[in-house]
């Protein structure tokens, strides 16, 4: 890599970085996790980065990178986890809305969806992609984008404890931190 | 739109609210990019090859696991237009594996369409006009033959292209793989004295008959379930019309698979391959070259992978373990998908009779360690 790609690889790091830590974030539930899995992603965009052709559309690239390391690094762990119980509902001391609970329910059951599932949702209702650019992220086709956000958003809903009435009564399994 | 879509949307957007920025984020990124290329990048003269190899990545889709008919050497000709050897787009997209959030999907036997790609590529001599030469001793065609290796953290699967002159194709090629196989690195676990009594075909199921022998194998239950899955893997490649293996000793399948060497692999019911492949599949897998194959020096050597962003990084050392080469290689998928590479290798220095050995792995995306390497010695010739 010579110094202008350098330089250009930096300022891309310096605008992008804190938009896609976010993401990182939502896609792993952890700021831990979420800024290892950045810097993983970002380092292995810095070795390609003479090499990508998207230069107009980077962000594309570093989701792929994004998604695909955190699936590769949840695959080499999961014979050895059972459940993703580290994610229970958390309370830090935020503004406690009317929605708060709510909120918190959904992330928790945001949680406990498979990974790839999870980084769908985030996409397609985080970052707002098409369909279609979801699908390009994930190496999946558009119909098992839509096939995966829907049994998705299923899932949350029941999980949540949410029906009919968004803000209905979750249920005390979910509010005490004892998730299935 | 449902409330609950905009119920998301405001828990997302709420928890990334909270995510404050990394400080100064570069610095970690560019020392953890220099750990990961320690290991990718070789010695300085390493430089042009890399570029050699990665601008060799080639080729058409294939990369199915479907050993096909025998197919006449020289129609395996890659079309190196289809594939970019950008790591955008290409590696995710272009990747012949069902698009499913399944990783091995693609590994449920499909019929004849991805077929052609798997028996014609390592057998054939190579298209893309290297010159290298590879001679098997055995006469016949070339079948798919599965052998147990150790990828460094797990028991997988590994094949072989052996030719079996056998007249009926799925019994040629059970017994290849009863026999040891060529690479060293691969074995075989059934037990010694393993004897094929009959194959029978029946719609897209084969059963086989073992003599009792075959009960006696050990090693735990992964050596247990792999080794039958070897068995699946094998026939269904010498057979792509076969999807399903039932396994009987001596005419008896009850107790068969349920007490497999001890610790039971599943109903006594006819087995398909594993899905997700991944799980029983090595992840490298280097198919052009067979192991004491002989090479000119100049060739293409290659295989299948399923790894991260599709990089495969691959070397040649010579017999005192000096390195000779090394680089990385784009295959045609990344992981979840399998994906064919390919990397083109000039020896300088070598003399007819050298052995060399070819290697191919996957770099650990977390500290470029090697992993799941493969490898294969080979004679200049």
């Amino acid at each position: 890599m010579d110094a202008s790609q350098r330089d250009a690889f930096r300022d891309y790091v310096a605008a992008r970085s804190a938009a896609l830590l976010r993401t990182a974030y939502l896609i792993t539930g952890n700021r831990a996790d979420a800024e290892d899995l950045l810097q993983t992603a970002l380092a292995k965009t810095y070795l390609a980065w003479p090499r990508i052709r998207e230069r107009d559309n980077i962000d594309a690239y570093v989701r792929r990178v994004l998604v695909n390391t955190h699936t590769s690094i949840w695959r080499r762990h999961k014979h050895l986890t059972v459940t993703p119980v580290e994610h229970l509902p958390e309370h830090p001391g935020r503004d406690a809305t009317a929605d708060s609970d709510v909120h918190d329910a959904l992330w928790a059951a945001l949680a406990a969806l498979p990974t790839k599932m999870r980084a769908a949702v985030v996409l397609r209702y985080y970052e707002d992609l098409p369909e279609a650019e979801v699908a390009d992220v994930l190496g999946v086709s558009v119909g098992t984008v839509k096939s995966q956000t829907s049994r998705a958003l299923v899932k949350l809903r029941d999980n949540a404890g949410l029906r009919d009435d968004p803000r209905g009564a979750l249920p005390a399994s979910l509010t005490n931190g004892a998730r299935a | 739109m449902s409330p609950i879509d905009d119920e998301l949307r405001r828990t997302l957007g709420g928890r990334a609210a909270e995510v404050a920025p990394m400080p100064d984020p570069i610095a970690g990124i560019e020392a953890r990019a220099h750990r990961m290329h320690r290991q990718r990048q070789a010695l300085g003269a390493a430089c042009g090859v890399v570029l050699v190899g990665s601008a060799a990545v080639i080729l058409p889709l294939l990369s199915q696991d479907r050993p096909p008919t025998p197919i006449p050497p020289s129609t395996a000709s890659p079309s190196p237009a289809t594939t970019a050897p950008a790591p955008s787009g290409a590696a995710v997209t272009q990747t012949s594996a069902a698009p499913t959030d399944l990783p091995a999907a693609s590994a449920t036997p499909a019929t004849s369409a991805s077929s052609g790609s798997e028996a014609a590529a390592p057998s054939d001599p190579p298209a893309s006009g290297a010159a290298a030469t590879a001679a098997p001793p055995e006469a016949g065609t070339a079948k798919a033959i599965y052998y147990l290796g150790d990828t460094g953290t797990r028991i997988a699967l590994y094949r072989e292209w052996r030719k079996s002159s056998a007249t009926d194709a799925v019994r040629g090629a059970i017994e290849l793989m009863l026999a040891p196989p060529r690479d060293p690195d691969y074995q075989t676990l059934w037990p010694v004295g393993t004897k094929l009594q009959d194959v029978m075909v029946d719609g897209d199921v084969a059963t086989v008959d073992l003599l009792a022998e075959a009960l006696g194998g050990s090693g735990g239950s992964a050596a247990a379930c792999t080794s039958l899955q070897q068995l699946v893997w094998t026939v269904t490649a010498a057979n792509p019309a076969i999807k399903r293996v039932a396994l009987s000793v001596d005419g008896r399948t009850q107790g068969v698979v349920s007490q497999w060497w001890g610790t039971g692999c599943g109903p006594d019911a006819p087995m398909a391959r594993h899905t997700p492949a991944i799980e029983v599949q090595a992840l490298v897998q280097i198919s052009k070259f067979q192991e004491g194959d002989t090479v000119q020096s100049r060739f293409t050597f290659g295989g299948e992978a399923t790894v991260f962003e599709a990089v495969v990084s691959w070397s040649v050392v010579d017999a005192a373990g000096k390195e000779l080469q090394s680089g990385t290689t784009l295959a045609t998928g990344g992981a979840p998908a399998r994906g064919e590479w390919q990397a083109i290798v000039v020896l300088d220095g070598v003399q007819r009779g050298d052995v060399v050995e070819l290697r191919a792995w996957e770099a650990s995306a977390e500290d470029g360690r090697v992993t799941n390497l493969d490898t294969k010695k080979v004679t200049i010739g």
